[in-house]
């Protein structure tokens, strides 16, 4: 049941055709986890809330960076430093008090993936690596999860329902499906790729559409098929990818700790590595740390002008391509230690000055 | 022995795979039998950073295409990669 104010909040989305009041219900008992607060996840979290979803969980263990704040529109620059998910669930618990918001602050990891994921009906994946996004798939297989999937490019979003219940008690295709593995350090990210803001909120919108028409009953679905739209030419395109998964998941990906040095350790004993940056060009003209510059897609041809007599330290704008170029490293050379320096950049200012006095 | 001619084939391409190989839509020309398994090998021959993904859809008419699928002349394909941004 419904108080006044709900009901007069909802009203418009009530008075849709086929909709009503049950709907709205539905809504209402619907618990939602959104993962990665980031420009997909503030409009997917801000939509899902603002229709009245029950629960909605926002899990993310990142802060804001000022980077972000061109496209993750729930944050300000005061935020910036702040735990993206905290300050997303406070914002969004005040847009709806007749709902819960709630904040997960750990990391997804094997570990603490299944138990989360038992509390929720429905998962939204706004992550911004594989790594996330194979967890989360196989995970959801796994427990039985149905996945909005959404993911931007420069000009380009992909948006799709995973391993969601056919009626005859099969499952719609997942990620696995079409993609059975990635190799990470081969796909720029937004950082290294560039992206359009508007279109993280586009294809984070239509990810809300399709969470609430999940919630809803609604027919329709993206189960089966993957939507793939193009900013620049405003064309989009569905592809069918067919009614059932043939990709059987039996365990959750192991992920390997990448070993890490913070930039405190690092200004304490600066002459102990051979610092490696593995950013863009642009990224490097703008400021560095020093060291070799050996963007991450050439690394693997150029791995041999490093040298090994010392530990090697990854460095990139977030940690994240260091994690990658550390992992492609233990490959090359596992007998020489290799680091990726935590955060990336986003170090306090204090620290970056020995360096930038250079 | 018959003799196979060749067709010419265009293929739409999204996301990094638009960067790899240099152009929203490229023409190849492969031999009349053609399956969309061994365009994917071809592909990765001419392309390879396509290969280095390890994996990446392709797609006949908009629908998924199984290896086994026979290419035509007019079919509308598209190299779908996988994208991660978030």
């Amino acid at each position: 049941m419904f108080s006044q104010t709900e009901l007069t909040r909802y009203a418009c989305q009530i008075a849709l055709p086929g909709f009503g009041e049950a709907a709205q219900q539905r809504l209402k008992n619907g618990r939602v986890l959104v993962v990665g607060a980031g420009g997909l996840g503030c409009p997917v979290a801000q939509y899902l809330v603002a229709a009245g979803v029950g629960v909605v969980t926002i899990a993310d263990f990142d802060v804001v960076s000022a980077g972000n704040l061109h496209r993750q529109i729930l944050y300000t620059p005061d935020d910036v430093g702040r735990l993206k998910a905290q300050m997303a669930a406070e914002r969004l618990g005040r847009q709806n008090p007749h709902i819960v918001v709630q904040a997960f602050l750990e990391k997804l990891v094997p570990e603490n993936v299944m138990s989360l994921f038992a509390d929720h009906d429905l998962i939204v994946d706004c992550t911004d690596n594989f790594e996330a996004r194979y967890l989360i798939n196989d995970a959801a297989v796994l427990c039985g999860k149905p996945v909005v999937y959404g993911a931007i490019y420069q000009y380009e979003g992909q948006v799709a329902l995973w391993n969601a219940q056919n009626e005859d008690g099969s499952r719609s295709p997942h990620y696995r499906d079409l993609f059975p593995a990635v190799d990470a350090a081969q796909v720029p990210n937004c950082s290294e790729g560039g992206i359009i803001p508007a279109l993280a909120g586009i294809i984070g919108c239509i990810q809300a559409n399709e969470a609430i028409k999940y919630l809803v009953g609604g027919a329709h679905s993206l189960a089966g098929r993957l939507l793939v739209f193009d900013a620049a030419t405003m064309q989009s395109r569905t592809f069918k990818i067919g009614a059932v998964s043939h990709t059987v998941v039996t365990q959750l990906p192991q992920t390997e700790q990448t070993p890490t040095i913070t930039a405190g350790q690092l200004a304490a004993a600066p002459d102990t590595y051979i610092l490696v940056d593995v950013r863009t060009g642009a990224e490097r003209a703008a400021f560095h740390l020093g060291g070799l510059h050996i963007p991450l897609p050439e690394l693997a041809e150029r791995w041999l002008e490093i040298p090994i007599q010392q530990p090697v330290l990854f460095y990139c704008a977030s940690g994240k391509r260091s994690a990658a170029a550390v992992g492609l490293w233990r490959q090359l050379r596992p007998d020489v230690p290799a680091f990726s320096l935590k955060d990336g950049l986003n170090m306090p200012q204090t620290l970056l000055k020995p360096f930038l006095a250079e | 022995m018959i003799e196979l001619s060749n067709m010419q084939i265009k293929i739409q391409t999204f996301g990094i795979a638009r960067e790899i190989c240099g152009d929203a839509q490229i023409s190849m020309l492969v031999p009349e039998s053609t399956t969309a398994g061994q365009l994917k090998q071809l592909l990765t021959e001419q392309y390879p950073r396509l290969g280095a993904l390890a994996s990446f859809l392709l797609a006949v008419n908009e629908e998924y295409a199984e290896p086994h699928i026979q290419l035509q002349a007019n079919d509308e394909i598209a190299v779908i990669p996988p994208v991660s941004g978030g």
